[in-house]
């Protein structure tokens, strides 16, 4: 009996649907700093690559983990003294991670031409060299991607000095890095437990913004720690190269010599829970008409306030919130007065653990944008899925998600839509 | 299809060496249960919280196959509840280190040279530089 064609997707959810519940958990698996620490990943993820607090903390402290009897009655440990005897290994700094998926995609809507595909994909291969550099304050962290959607490229390759004792540090960094790092919660993370960021952080503006870039600049950064890390208040500064006209990064010299800037304060209270604040300040070249007679170039500023926060109850339930707003320059013709493209996002999501490494969840998005208070365009996103960790260890993770999202192009006002099945695996060793 | 068989010929090996073990320390490679129907009742339910707080981050095997006298096993429960996502509250604590002694107790001084003796900080400093 064939299919009928909405239902053509089903031979490949089932069997997936199976292994998510009753796959067996024999393999053991060790990316680097677990190896170097021996523990699991859960020591510092909730499901890699979503940080907890521990996971937080060993990143603020420059790859250390922060010390378990930090009681109060004596001084906290130096950083520089965090596992300064363990001997260096190369196979405890390198890692590598790889993803492979199949995909059921559908679009649609008034902006672009009906169309389905499927296909098999190789997501990602991508090479990590991390960790403290024994006897200093030093670290470093690097990101190769060695195949990403056809091509490699370095994400990152971060150096930094972090100073002062494990309950108050402070760190200087240099190098390309993360714009939006956000991690006083996961619902500032851009990888939590979805294989796509949010919406709200992923989106891009008639500016060609995202916050999903990596410039390079320089960074500072304070952490403070009552007694047992069981609140963290930390901030973080930077100052980056800003963005070539297509939104890209500026990885060299560049005419453009404007910098950009980029604040977070993150504050870690209870169990596993955070609130972020994070704001952004930069400007671009900006090109308008592109092709027509009537094109120009004009440099917006554009700025980013975003609040998040989550919560996790009973070390089971994570509910996840968030809102941003974006307010960038705009000029529509050359000559007219600078107006201003606006939009006011929010995001929620529900995740619920039914035990260690394995986790339902639920996510919506909804973003409300305006250009030079015209009428308002809606765009929203909600997404459902299932991952669960296929070793103890938590490094080989399956994951199964369906997301569908529409867009309104705030400049032309029509509509796209995207349906998305998505099951994807993903190594970490 | 070429490409796609390319591409499973790429992940092969990262699954195989996705099975690959790393253990540390010798406690790691005993046996990571324990039969707990002889236990009491109180005991038997402590177990199930043992097992489920003290495999978070390490295996579970480490506890079951380590020896130490009450004020270490009093330290080290206390350690690992101050972890900051170790998820262990006050009362789930007391009961983990009620039921460590209690297998302590029953199980382990009974036959100790199946068992290994705690490391001291020391000695967890000299395994690092090994």
């Amino acid at each position: 009996m064939a299919l009928p064609r909405s239902k053509f997707w089903l031979p490949a959810v089932v069997p997936v649907l199976v292994a998510l519940v009753l796959a067996p958990r024999p393999a053991r698996a060790i990316p680097a700093f677990a190896r170097k620490f021996g523990v699991k990943c859960y020591t510092c993820h909730t499901i890699p690559p979503a940080l907890n607090k521990t996971g937080y903390i060993f990143k603020r402290l420059g790859y250390r983990l922060p010390p378990d009897e930090m009681d109060g009655t004596k001084a906290a440990p130096k950083v520089s003294a965090l596992d300064k005897d363990i001997k260096f290994n190369i196979t405890n700094t390198l890692a590598v991670i790889a993803q492979g998926s199949f995909t059921v995609d559908k679009t649609g809507g008034s902006g672009a031409t009906p169309a389905s595909s499927s296909s098999f994909n190789l997501d990602e291969a991508a090479l990590f060299s991390g960790g403290a550099v024994p006897d200093s304050g030093f670290s470093y962290f690097t990101h190769f991607e060695l195949y990403q959607g056809g091509s490699t490229n370095l994400e990152q390759a971060v150096m930094t000095y972090t100073g002062g004792r494990a309950n108050s540090s402070y760190f200087f960094k240099a190098g390309e890095m993360h714009l939006q790092e956000g991690e006083g919660t996961r619902a500032a993370m851009f990888y939590n437990l979805f294989p796509d960021p949010s919406l709200l952080v992923e989106n891009t503006s008639p500016t060609n913004f995202s916050l999903d870039q990596h410039p390079v600049g320089i960074g500072v950064g304070y952490t403070w720690a009552s007694n047992y890390f069981k609140q963290v208040l930390a901030v973080s500064a930077k100052v980056t190269n800003g963005l070539n006209a297509d939104g890209s990064e500026i990885l060299f010299s560049s005419t453009k010599n404007s910098k950009d800037y980029w604040f977070d304060a993150d504050y870690w209270f209870g169990p596993d829970g955070g609130v972020t604040f994070m704001a952004y300040r930069g400007t671009k070249d900006q090109v308008q008409n592109a092709g027509d007679p009537d094109e120009f170039t004009y440099r917006p500023i554009i700025r980013r306030y975003g609040v998040f926060g989550n919560y996790l109850f009973f070390d089971k339930l994570d509910i996840l919130g968030g809102y941003l707003r974006d307010d960038d320059d705009w000029q529509d013709e050359p000559g007219n007065p600078l107006t201003h493209f606006v939009s006011n996002g929010f995001r929620t999501e529900v995740d619920y653990y039914i035990q260690r490494g394995f986790a339902v969840m639920a996510r919506y998005d909804r973003l409300k944008q305006t250009i030079a208070n015209g009428p308002a365009n809606y765009s929203d996103a909600w997404n459902v899925g299932s991952e669960r960790a296929l070793t103890a260890l938590g490094n080989v993770v399956l994951r199964a998600n369906y997301g569908h999202e529409r867009d309104q192009d705030p400049t032309s006002g029509l509509v796209t839509t995207d349906k998305l099945f998505k099951i994807d695996l993903r190594l970490m060793w | 299809m070429k490409k796609l068989i390319q591409r499973m010929i790429m992940l092969a090996p990262l699954a195989l060496a996705a099975q690959t073990s790393n253990v540390v320390l010798p406690q790691d490679k005993g046996p990571d249960k324990i039969d707990v129907s002889a236990y009491p009742a109180p005991q038997q339910a402590a177990y199930k919280v043992f097992s489920t707080k003290c495999s978070k981050c390490h295996t579970i095997a480490r506890p079951i196959n380590t020896m130490m006298k009450r004020d270490e096993w009093e330290r080290y429960v206390k350690r690992m509840m101050h972890k900051p996502n170790s998820g262990i509250s006050d009362a789930q604590g007391k009961q983990i280190f009620d039921f460590l002694i209690f297998d302590e107790t029953e199980r382990k001084d009974k036959n100790p040279k199946a068992f290994f003796p705690a490391l001291s900080d020391e000695e967890i400093e000299k395994l690092k530089k090994q």
